[in-house]
Order: C-alpha cells, then sequence, then structure tokens
C-alpha cells in the first residue's frame, strides 16, 4: 500500500486503538472510536492533526491578512473564527496560525500565496500535533500538565495562551462546547507522541482516552 | 540513505537577508547566486567556533540554512536576538521541526532520484553545491547537492508530515540499486574519510577557526561578521594547535587510540585525538587531532598515550583522505566502484 502523502506526528499511536479511519485531507485519520460517547463524559482527547493550517508572521502580517479577507484578532494572543469555518489565532503581536474547519481550505490557499510575499511577510510551515481536549475533567489534567490557572481566563475576550506544557512548547485554545471544557492545543509535531501519550495516560486516569475526530469537528 | 532531520533548519526572508548572514557566519553571502549552497561557519565574539551549517539561496530574498543538531535552538534564539537588535529588514522562521530531512548518498542516488521527480538531474543543470526546489514523489521538497558524505548524494528537505511518504518512496525506488539506510556511526566515518569536521567533536569551547584549518571559510575582508575583530587579534598571534589527519599503520592491528586520548612529545602533552576510526576504504586507521604547530607536518611521526600508559605511533596525514580531488562529486567517475 502506498505510503499516505500526509502522517499525523502520532500516526502509530493511533495504530492500537479500535477505531474507525478516514483519509481526511490526504492524511489517515481517526474518526470514531468504539466507546466515543462514554469517553466523552469524562475527558476525550482527539488527533486534529488532519485539519490544514499554515503561520505567518512580519510586521505587514495583519494588513496582508486584511487584504486576503482574513479577519485579523485585535488583540496579541486572541483568536477569532475565519468566516467559513476554522480560526486565526494571534500569537503575540506579529504572527498568526491560521487552521481550517473540516469544510474549508483556506491555509492552502494563503500559504501559497505566501510563497511569494509581499516584504516583512513571512510564511511559516507548520507541521503541528494539534489535539482538542473535551469533557468535564479536562481541568483535572490541565492542572497536572501546566501551571497556567486556566479557569481564571475570560473566554469571551477569545484567548490564546502560549505556554509550556510537560515541558513542551504549546498553543492552547481554552473554550466550552455545551457548558463543558473544549480546548484546542497545538505543539510541535517532533514532540508529538511524547506530549500525546502523556496527556492520555493521564485523561485515561480521569476516566476519559482517545475519541475520533467527530466528537469534535 | 540516513535521516538527518534532526538538523536545525532555518528560513530568511527579506532584503536585507544576506547582509544578516554576512554578518553572522564568517564567509560571504550577499554575492552568492540563487540556487546555490555554501558552508557557513558561526563564531561568537571571540572568535570561537560555536556552530556550522549550510546556507541554500533559494532567491535573492530568500534563503534555507541548516545548523547543527545540537545548536539549533540556542542559533535560532541568537540569530533571533542578533535580528532585534540589528533592525534588518529579514524575517527568520525556525522550520526545525516543521521539516524532515533525509540524506540520499552514493554512485547510484541519481539513478534512485530521478524516479522521482521531473526535476533535471544532470551535473550541469544540478552541480554538486546547487539547491533546487521540486517535487519529489508528490512532495514539496528543498535538494540540495551537497557531499558531508563525501559521495554523489542529495539532502531532501520536506514537511515532516510527509517524511515517511518520501522515506517509502525513496526505498521503494532504491530497491534495485540496494538501498539500504545507513546510521549515524557510519555517517561519522564517512565524513571522517573526507576529512570534515564535526562542530563540538572537533572543536572545543576554545577552537578557533584559525586552530581548526578553517581559514578558508573566514572572509576577513569583509566589513564586519561576529568573531572578526577577535580573530584580527588572534591571527597575530602563533597558533598553540592545529587540527590536523593523521593515520595509523597500515599494519596496526592491536587496541587503537580512541577519541580525547592525548599526543605525547618528549614528555609533554602537545596535543590530543578528536575524531579516530578504522577507514575500509582505506584499510587503516584514520583520524583527527589537534597537534602542536611543529608537530602538524605532513608525514611527520607522533606518538599517542593509550589509557594503559603505552604509545602508538602515527603520522600526519593530509585531508581529505578519501577522494582528495572529490572525483566523486563529478559526472565521470560517477559508475566507478571505487576511488
Amino acid at each position: 500500500m502506498k505510503t499516505p502523502l500526509r502522517i499525523s506526528p502520532i500516526h502509530s499511536q493511533l495504530q492500537t486503538i479500535n477505531a474507525t479511519w478516514q483519509t481526511i485531507n490526504q492524511m489517515p485519520s481517526v474518526v470514531t472510536t468504539s466507546d466515543d460517547t462514554e469517553k466523552i463524559t469524562q475527558l476525550g482527547i482527539a488527533d486534529l492533526s488532519f485539519l490544514t493550517r499554515c503561520g505567518i508572521k512580519g510586521a505587514n502580517v495583519a494588513a496582508w491578512l486584511e487584504n486576503q479577507g482574513i479577519p485579523v484578532p485585535t488583540h496579541p494572543n486572541t483568536w477569532c473564527s475565519l468566516s467559513s469555518s476554522g480560526l486565526v489565532a494571534r500569537l503575540g503581536l506579529n504572527e498568526f496560525l491560521i487552521e481550517d474547519g473540516l469544510d474549508s481550505a483556506i491555509a492552502p490557499r494563503l500559504a501559497e500565496q505566501c510563497q511569494h510575499p509581499p516584504a516583512k511577510v513571512y510564511p511559516v510551515l507548520r507541521q503541528d500535533l494539534a489535539i482538542a481536549l473535551l469533557g468535564p475533567t479536562v481541568h483535572d489534567l490541565l492542572l497536572q500538565t501546566c501551571n497556567i490557572n486556566f479557569q481564571a481566563l475570560n473566554l469571551s475576550e477569545n484567548p490564546v495562551v502560549l505556554t509550556s506544557m510537560m515541558g513542551v512548547t504549546m498553543i492552547v485554545i481554552p473554550g466550552a462546547r455545551s457548558g463543558l471544557p473544549f480546548y484546542r492545543l497545538w505543539c510541535d509535531g517532533t514532540f508529538g507522541n511524547y506530549v500525546w501519550r502523556t496527556l492520555l495516560e493521564i485523561a485515561e486516569e480521569l476516566g476519559g482516552g482517545v475519541v475520533g475526530a467527530k466528537q469534535v469537528v | 540513505m540516513i535521516d538527518v532531520g534532526t538538523l536545525g533548519k532555518l528560513e530568511l526572508r527579506g532584503t536585507d537577508a544576506a547582509e544578516f548572514l554576512q554578518r553572522v557566519y564568517t564567509g560571504k553571502y550577499a554575492g552568492m547566486k540563487s540556487g546555490m549552497t555554501r558552508y557557513a561557519l558561526m563564531l561568537d565574539e571571540t572568535g570561537v567556533i560555536i556552530d556550522d551549517g549550510v546556507i541554500a539561496r533559494l532567491a535573492p530574498d530568500y534563503f534555507y540554512f541548516t545548523t547543527t543538531t545540537s545548536g539549533a535552538t540556542h542559533t535560532y534564539r541568537e540569530l533571533s536576538r542578533l535580528n532585534t537588535i540589528w533592525q534588518l529588514d529579514c524575517g527568520l522562521v525556525n522550520v526545525t521541526g516543521a521539516r524532515a530531512a533525509v540524506n540520499l548518498a552514493g554512485p547510484r542516488s541519481r539513478d534512485v532520484l530521478c524516479q522521482l521527480t521531473d526535476l533535471d538531474l544532470s551535473n550541469s543543470t544540478f552541480p554538486y553545491l546547487a539547491v533546487r526546489e521540486a517535487q519529489i514523489a508528490g512532495i514539496p521538497a528543498i535538494v540540495m547537492r551537497v557531499g558531508f558524505v563525501g559521495e554523489w548524494s542529495y539532502e531532501i528537505h520536506v514537511p515532516a508530515e510527509s517524511a515517511p511518504a518520501l522515506w517509502d518512496a525513496l526505498m521503494d525506488a532504491g530497491a534495485a540499486f540496494g538501498i539500504h539506510p545507513f546510521g549515524v556511526e557510519a555517517q561519522r566515518l564517512l565524513r571522517l574519510e573526507k576529512g570534515h569536521m564535526i562542530v563540538g567533536q572537533d572543536t572545543d569551547g576554545l577552537t578557533t577557526p584559525l586552530d581548526a584549518n578553517l581559514n578558508w571559510t573566514v572572509k576577513m575582508d569583509k566589513p564586519f561578521f561576529i568573531g572578526q575583530r577577535s580573530l584580527q587579534v588572534i591571527s597575530k598571534q602563533s597558533p598553540k594547535q592545529i587540527l590536523v589527519g593523521f593515520i595509523l599503520d597500515a599494519t596496526f592491528n592491536t587496541t587503537p587510540p580512541q577519541e580525547c586520548h592525548l599526543i605525547i612529545d618528549r614528555g609533554e602533552i602537545a596535543g590530543r585525538i578528536t575524531s579516530i576510526g578504522f577507514s575500509p576504504s582505506l584499510q587503516q586507521h584514520i583520524g583527527l587531532a589537534y597537534l602542536r604547530p611543529d608537530l602538524a607536518v605532513t608525514g611527520k611521526p607522533f606518538s599517542i598515550r593509550l589509557s594503559n600508559g603505552s604509545l602508538v605511533t602515527a603520522t600526519v596525514s593530509p585531508i581529505p583522505f578519501y577522494d582528495p580531488e572529490n572525483l566523486r562529486q563529478q559526472e565521470t567517475i560517477r559508475e566507478e566502484v571505487t576511488v
């Protein structure tokens, strides 16, 4: 069988799971597991690395993004939604992470346009491990892995947190769905196996486990 | 084929990108042609070697370059700091984790690669030290024709998520040619045969380019680079040590010296070994060592003290040990098996 063109950073970790797979954006992805609904009553952890994303940085990026019709979060370390689906996270002052939803393809278009960028606009190749955490015990997991008090953040301000989790640089977007914590995490894919194994171990101790992408996107 | 994805990988874009590199590294990059690569050596303010890599110019305002594996994080931080201070018109992006890289090496590497790309791999179009952006097995790649291991080879950099697809495609394409993965130990031996030093192994916290015989990489006629002022002072002094190649006699067949073993001259320490290995190509032990300048004369014998106190005689040898004329990078020699 031909090796897929895109492989999740934790592809090998997911092989032992009793799951349904689907190729999304050329990447084999876990879409459901046998006990998804049971796990998310406690804590579900899902691999969303298959979503397309790109990064851009530089002093002129905000203006350039606006010219491309991309909504730009006004304040550093905040995020907003893309018009179709997906999000734009402002990382500090002059760097952005753009991630598509399941049905949009804005990031590849931006990455393509960025191959010959204007002055002070620099494309950033993103090859993250992208994770979603959801369920009532998400904060219990975060307490064990990060020294940020996420519960003190005002979610209405759409915060983006750049932090270190288990010693790995991490982008975190805290949120809620149906009144329950729903967090997005991104880190350098080369740390993916370590991050995933550690988070999953804690999630399982809390009664949760791996859930398919269908539960979150 | 070897996985070299641990190398630091950086991108630099902007109208001042070449000027930035001119200040950071000892070489000249402003006049470098797009589509070419060049060795890069980085010093600290005292003139001590702290990192090296390869700089590829992909466009007049776009460079892609590598750092040592252990120096990746530090180099990115230091370059970011310098970029903030200098306020040049360029932006630095760390793609160390985002890009995977393999080195496809050997006389048949072109035969393997040509099955997977439309890129013209002829020596005239894609010569030694050139760099190209191309699709390899449908994957967008940066391909450099560099020769760290001394053979015709391609260093192929791709998005990390596509690394398994690249690896498998190359292994499949290379099956008919007997392709095999090789590891860091083999790589270290091959580079030793070529006399390529490794920062951190063949240098220490005091080594300058003058010590390491890397004068050819240092362009003192540039207006400025980090470490230049110190080198101006140091170059007026006599070096205390010089990195040289050495060989053991081909008949030597007992316990060989090891890295860090000392060189003894008339009861005094006169140097130390930094690299040593048995060369299958030359059928004898070869190595690199720092030697007092009066001993660093080609053909001159010297003594190495082993851990048990006994002495072994070695002889200063010119480097590269293997393919000193670099014939392996030329079209005419590619089909031959040995040099």
